[in-house]
């Protein structure tokens, strides 16, 4: 069953000269329940694309059907809402928002969407990130790893269907980066979540049930992973 | 008395209304000298009133289309339909529950899906294993088709049987590989987690390919800190790594090397289990834990193509994963990822 | 749509976003409070001008009750104090009214004490009391001085009164105490004790008597006059007439609005001020701001989360600086309200105090906050995540064409110029308004002339005048001997004193000629515009137009003679022009000549050159006639006298024709260096028991054309100040934002090979370059603005005294401070900027 369903997209960036087509169509459907691992060299519109599904952008051309409900339609309130409650975002950068603390920062979507958490869930997720003991410390008190495990844990508090993750390990060493895709794969196996991430390590890659490569706005290649069928 | 509370709730109200209402009047014909005033404040008030109830019912309207709009989205569900996706990403109470209701929907039909899915899985274990079967069948089938002819010689006899020996070992090897592998698939073998120390485990794992490593003059060593404890299911883990170690001896050519290198993470433990093998090519990464799979240049080599298959399974049911990394014709390093706590 | 319940968490985003960008935050308060404060002035600065003008009108009308009906019997005052709308009642008793011609225009009721309604018309005495034995007498300082009474306990006064029925008593009383009425100056009351009512009018206390007057307070008093009748009516009372307090009417509220308009004014200024103040410091971190709404949009935030949010943030600001900013507006109309409402004392601003201007000023706060939160909004609703990125980000200039490719310190400056062009835009748009209106304030404030000022008021040291003729509404008691020849005498030989001039007056009847009187009517016949006469123009004045048909019918008119010497003669003669004849020194101080005064009106109105007058019996002939400015007369003529022609002789020949007159007035010049002197023996002078002199000085006429100049400024001035400020931090931080937020870049420039030195001048060319591009959009609209608009600003002013002055000394303050700025702010920068390693800075701007 796919989840993600995308046809013909286009999108470019800057007007005149300094025109930028990021995406020149692209065809892609995911499946549910699937890890898919999005490579290619920067600037290659693998943010872009993640953008699109995320509804984080609008697409200049074609579609973007995610669980069943085109996105190009939706007016940026109802994006709002599709984001909070559909997809879950792990970013680079962690994009936590500094002025919370770890807590409120991981049941944020759900204070977003005007949620009661579910304190059991919220245990588990705590647990299984190693996030108990700092959970009334700020953002900027943790170190990277944690920065980014806190951001894994937003991201899943709401459930979402989705999870989008942009080079989750990038500002990571090795370790932390292993570390965190482990959890992120983990989870997601647990939750029964669908993963896009995207990534330039092909290590991490291979880890993914599927790998779709993109260079210069088209898709180029797919395979399949090591990690199906279980 | 349920019920009678109930009729008090609803009559209490009324009564209530119907005296302040009469307090109302009586103290305006009492103290409001002025008809017109009189009025007016008496129409002010039954205003403000009508407009409380033009509230009120404005507000049970919107409830009870709410509870249509829920019992809507749950007739569709208990119908089997797809339930309606019109309006569900607007900021409202009825989007919210109306997601969720889709999302507990979307589950039963995982689980649905999954049972169809298991079911197939099965059937083409079968299919895998009849096919798997053959080959050692059909060889014993010929030594014993030859061990009839009664002219044969000692020597001949002797070596048809050891042949036969070989087969019927190869057809319990597969036997046994397929036995796991469908405990695996069908989800029916029992992990026994327990948190021990991760040294012994290794141990035991490295002793199932002692002897062939020795036959084959690759060197294997390991190095473990004895106080890491992990928690996993020792037999399982010891067949997994034993795998992977079976598999770095099996494509290491002789002289060469095979160890074993624990790192305890936050998290995970790492064990690399690295080689000096003939390598994987990057684009094979992902297919060589495929049931099955041989990569063409090791099509010489015994084997089934299930070891690494096993291996990544039984480290994902544990919730821990292996990742691989390989230089072509300089080695390979095949990381398995523990978790400490699981 | 049941709406999902999901703001809380914008308000602990709000309550976590103070807590952590606590100085933004205790900007964005401090601005609220300023803008609070602005607002709180200006509204109870307008508001006490409105109340203090709504006061004045009370004053000018006497009393503070809201109707005054007039005529009554006790019994329909009892009735109509039954009334539903009144609230509350005072009454007087009133035996009749002086009639000694003296009082003028002046009407005072010979009353019975009641001290509630004395204190409701202000007439309490503040010297002595109210009289409780019988023949005592309580009168108010005009009344005093218009009879001559001396200020004294215990004198004698002498009475003439009339009754209701118009007969005429003389009685005798003994004065027990006054009260300096200078407010209501047309009707005052003369109390006395119950008794001697009785014993003058007999019976005045009967049920019939007409001859009580109610002073009714209502509970809601709007349209004053109509339900004055109403109440009337409803009682069922007639035959009673009622005068309405003109500080209820709507017309004179209307007008005390229109009047105290100027003063709210500035709050559109405060509105700019306040909404460019708040907006550059949420746009402080804009990009930063930019990026973390992106964020939060990205998880989901929706639009109306982010409106809710924001919007709490304005009115918390708001709310934060609610009390700090009234305390602020509070102590500022203490100290500057005050100034401009004379003769209240120090704390007229507490006496017009009210909650009103303080809620309608946190009110225009919210509104003020709301409207710089709108653009953020408005732009952070529409946009998606990504379009909010991107526009967050720096955005280039289109790259010139024909560049070499090479970079010069000059290019690099200018091209850091060109960035951020809208914050730059509204620095100098800040800075320009400051200046425009700083400008206009001194424009007109040294556009003020003194010197006009007090040539056309006072073109004397000291006017020394009879206490009947201090004010221009006393009619001049001719019978006064308050100055005599022994006190010009006294003057005349202090050492301080340069000159005395004197001034005598007197009004005598005369007839003209048949020829004089078809001319005058002619005269005044003539069109004065082209639907009026000049003689209609002057129909509001009944006085006047008496006198000039009397003259029309019988010939007879009044005639102001009046003997002048001295500065009062060089008065005239620069003041006046001649319509017939010219001036001969020597011939007029012969005695045989006078001038005659007629209109102030272009064509002759008076007896021309060469014709005979005949004053007192002596013949005089006409020197030549004047347009007569009588300006310079003290106090006011009789009724009579409304419509006169006056003659005016050498004060010797005055003398021979009314030897006993005493001076109406004295100019005096003195020795300016001697002033201190004058000015003590002055006071000394008036201390003496006889004041019957009233005394104006030139120096109270500097003092208060001073204050008022600066009056007429300061609420502006203030507001331009502010502006100011908030201009020059707004620049201030224009220059360290740009430099500050090109730490990296500036790193990077280092790690390339530019010096120390060369980043230095880099930063130093910038903040000249941008000193300079501030300097010069400020400049040339503020010179055209100057040259240009000020003159037709000033123009529609119309005040006799103003003349255009062009002046730029406040640009001239401001341009060195702006390149002074440039040059300064840069090197503090400059020091912070090159703190640390260099790969420490290069990594820390992420």
């Amino acid at each position: 069953m796919d989840i993600v369903t995308i046809r013909n997209l286009k999108k470019s960036f800057g007007k005149g000269e300094s025109r930028v087509q990021a995406l020149r169509g692209i065809d892609l459907t995911i499946e549910k329940g699937k890890f898919t691992a999005v490579i290619g060299v920067s600037g290659s519109g693998k943010t872009t694309l993640l953008n699109m599904i995320g509804g984080l952008d609008i697409p200049d051309e074609g579609e973007v059907v995610v669980d069943g409900v085109k996105l190009s339609g939706m007016k940026e309130k109802e994006l709002a809402v599709f984001r909070r409650s559909k997809v879950g975002f792990v970013y680079q950068n962690f994009n936590l928002v500094p002025t919370l603390t770890v807590r409120e920062n991981i049941l944020f979507p759900l204070s977003l969407a005007g949620s009661s958490p579910d304190p059991v869930f919220f245990e588990e997720i705590t647990e299984l990130l190693g996030l108990k003991k700092r959970l009334d410390a700020y953002p900027h008190e943790l170190s990277g790893g944690g920065q980014q495990r806190a951001a894994i844990a937003r991201a899943l508090m709401a459930k979402p269907s989705i999870l989008l993750a942009d080079e989750p390990t990038g500002n990571l060493d090795s370790k932390n980066g292993q570390n965190v895709l482990g959890l992120l794969k983990l989870s997601v196996e647990t939750y029964h979540q669908t993963l896009v991430m995207i990534t330039h390590n092909l290590e991490i890659a291979q880890m993914a049930d599927r790998v779709v490569r993109i260079e210069d706005g088209c898709i180029c290649g797919q395979e399949v992973g090591h990690a199906c069928e279980f | 008395m349920k019920k009678r509370y109930t009729r008090f709730n609803q009559t209490a109200p009324l009564i209530l209304a119907g005296l302040l209402f009469a307090a109302l009047i009586w103290l305006l014909w009492t103290y409001v000298p002025r008809a017109a005033v009189r009025h007016g404040i008496l129409a002010v008030c039954i205003g403000i009133f009508l407009l409380a109830e033009l509230w009120v019912l404005v507000w049970r309207r919107q409830i009870s289309r709410f509870a249509d709009e829920v019992c809507g989205t749950l007739d569709a569900a208990i119908a089997g339909r797809e339930p309606d996706t019109s309006g569900l990403y607007e900021d409202s109470l009825t989007a919210k529950v109306q997601g969720k209701l889709r999302q507990f929907y979307d589950l039963m039909g995982e689980s649905r899906q999954q049972s169809l899915r298991d079911k197939e899985i099965i059937q083409s274990l079968v299919s895998d294993i009849s096919h798997q079967v053959k080959t050692p069948v059909a060889g014993m089938r010929l030594y014993a088709g030859i061990l009839k002819n009664p002219r044969l010689s000692a020597e001949k006899r002797q070596q048809s049987l050891e042949a036969m020996e070989a087969q019927l070992d190869k057809l319990d090897f597969l036997m046994q590989s397929l036995i796991k592998m469908s405990r695996l698939e069908t989800g029916t073998f029992v992990l026994h987690p327990e948190k021990i120390r991760l040294n012994d485990t290794i141990a035991f794992a490295m002793s199932t390919v002692w002897a062939k490593a020795e036959q084959k003059g690759v060197t294997l060593t390991a190095q473990c800190a004895p106080d890491i404890l992990v928690r996993h299911d020792p037999k399982w883990t010891a067949e997994a790594i034993g795998n992977l170690l079976d598999n770095g001896v099996k494509y290491t050519k002789p002289g060469g090397s095979v160890s074993v290198e624990v790192s305890p993470w936050q998290f995970y433990t790492r064990v690399d289990i690295r080689d000096t093998g003939i390598g994987i090519s990057e684009e094979d990464y992902h297919r060589v834990f495929q049931r099955f799979y041989r990569a063409q240049e090791t099509s010489q080599e015994e084997g089934v193509g299930l070891g690494l298959y096993l291996a990544n399974g039984i480290i994902t049911r544990q919730k821990g994963y292996i990742s691989v990394k390989s230089q072509k014709g300089e080695g390979t390093v095949f990381s398995v990822y523990l978790l400490n706590e699981g | 749509m049941l709406a999902n319940s999901n703001l809380k968490i914008c308000r602990i985003l709000v309550r976590q976003n103070f807590r952590f960008h606590r100085i933004r935050s205790l900007l964005l308060i401090l601005s609220a409070a300023l803008v609070t404060g602005l607002y709180s002035f200006v509204f109870l600065m307008g508001n006490s001008m409105e109340d203090a003008l709504l006061l004045s009108y009370e004053y000018s009308y006497g009393s503070v009750s809201h109707i005054l009906y007039t005529g009554m019997t006790e019994g329909q005052a009892d009735t109509v104090a039954k009334n539903g709308e009144v609230k509350s009642t005072v009454r007087l008793s009133t035996i009749g009214q002086l009639s000694d011609p003296m009082m003028g225009q002046r009407l005072v009721k010979l009353a019975v004490t009641d001290r509630e309604y004395a204190e409701s018309v202000l007439s309490v005495p503040e010297t002595g009391r109210l009289p409780r034995e019988k023949g005592e007498i309580a009168l108010d300082e005009f009344t005093m001085d218009s009879l001559g009474v001396s200020h004294e306990l215990g004198a004698s006064v002498s009475l003439l009164w009339t009754d209701p029925q118009g007969n005429s008593y003389t009685s005798d009383f003994t004065l027990c105490g006054w009260w300096n009425s200078s407010t209501n100056f047309t009707e005052a009351c003369a109390w006395i004790t119950e008794e001697a009512a009785e014993e003058l009018s007999p019976g005045y206390q009967e049920e019939t008597a007409h001859n009580v007057t109610l002073g009714v307070m209502l509970h809601q008093p709007k349209d004053t006059e109509a339900q004055a009748q109403e109440i009337l009516d409803a009682q069922g009372v007639s035959g009673v007439s009622f005068t309405v307090n003109t500080a209820y009417q709507i017309a004179m509220r209307e007008r005390a609005a229109d009047q105290a308009l100027p003063y709210y004014l500035p709050a559109a200024a405060v509105l700019i001020c306040g909404y460019l103040m708040m907006y550059s410091i949420v746009h402080v971190a804009a990009q930063q701001d930019l990026l973390h709404f992106a964020g939060l949009k990205s998880l989901g935030m929706t639009p109306r989360q982010i409106c809710h949010m924001l919007w709490a943030e304005g009115c918390a600001v708001s709310v934060l600086g609610l009390l700090p900013g009234w305390l602020l507006g509070f102590l500022l109309d203490l100290g500057i309200t005050s100034r401009l409402i004379g003769g209240m004392g120090a704390y007229s601003a507490l006496a017009f105090l009210t909650w009103k201007p303080f809620v309608l000023a946190g009110i225009c706060t919210a509104a003020t906050a709301f409207l710089a939160y709108l653009r953020p909004v408005l732009r952070l609703c529409r946009l998606t995540p990504a379009q909010t990125i991107e526009n967050a980000m720096e955005k280039m200039p289109q790259p010139r064409k024909g560049s070499d490719g090479r970079t010069t310190l000059w290019t690099l400056a200018v091209r850091a110029l060109r960035q951020e062009r809208g914050r730059t835009f509204l620095s100098a748009v800040t800075l320009l308004l400051a200046a425009l209106l700083l400008l206009a304030q001194w424009i007109q404030y040294i556009s003020y002339r003194e010197d006009l000022y007090l040539a056309g008021l006072s073109p004397w040291d000291y006017t020394l005048a009879d206490g009947s003729a201090y004010l221009s509404m006393q009619r001049y008691n001719e019978n006064n001997q308050g100055i005599t020849g022994e006190t010009v005498q006294e003057l005349r030989n202090r050492p301080e004193v340069v000159k005395v001039s004197g001034l005598k007056s007197k009004e005598v009847t005369l007839t003209a000629s048949d020829e004089l009187r078809r001319r005058i009517v002619d005269y005044y016949n003539q069109p004065y515009d082209d639907t009026h006469t000049l003689r209609e123009t002057q129909e509001g004045y009944t006085d006047w137009c008496q006198g000039l048909d009397r003259l029309e019918e019988t010939g007879e008119y009044t005639a102001l003679i009046l003997g002048i010497e001295g500065d009062y003669l060089g008065y005239v003669l620069e003041n006046s022009p001649f319509t017939s004849g010219s001036f001969d020194a020597e011939a007029f101080a012969s005695g045989r000549y006078v001038l005659a005064g007629g209109a102030s009106h272009e064509g002759i109105s008076s007896p021309a050159q060469g014709e005979k007058a005949v004053i007192c019996g002596q013949s005089f002939e006409v020197m030549g006639s004047v347009m007569h400015d009588d300006n310079y007369l003290s106090g006011a003529d009789s009724r009579e006298a409304a419509f006169h022609i006056a003659y005016l002789l050498p004060a010797e020949v005055f003398d021979q024709l009314f030897p006993d007159q005493a001076y109406r007035q004295l100019a005096v010049q003195i020795h300016p260096e001697r002033r201190a002197s004058f000015e003590a023996y002055l006071d000394q002078y008036e201390q003496q028991l006889n004041r019957g002199v009233g005394i104006t000085r030139k120096s109270e006429y500097r003092e208060s054309f001073q204050t008022a100049r600066l009056n007429s400024i300061l609420p502006q001035l203030i507001v331009g100040l502010v502006l100011l400020g908030i201009a020059v931090l707004n620049f201030i931080n224009l220059l360290i934002a740009k430099a500050v937020s090109r730490r990296q870049k500036f790193a990077v420039y280092e790690s390339l090979g530019m010096t120390r030195a060369q980043l230095r001048r880099l930063l130093l060319t910038e903040g000249v370059l941008h000193g300079a591009l501030m300097a010069a959009a400020v400049s040339l609209p503020a010179v055209c603005f100057a040259r240009f608009a000020m003159p037709l600003i000033l123009e529609r002013k119309e005040s006799w005294c103003l003349v255009y002055t062009f002046s730029l000394m406040p640009l001239w303050i401001l341009l060195p401070v702006l390149l002074l700025l440039g040059i300064g702010v840069p090197l503090p920068c400059y020091c912070f900027l090159t703190r640390g390693s260099l790969t420490e800075r290069m990594g820390t701007a992420q």
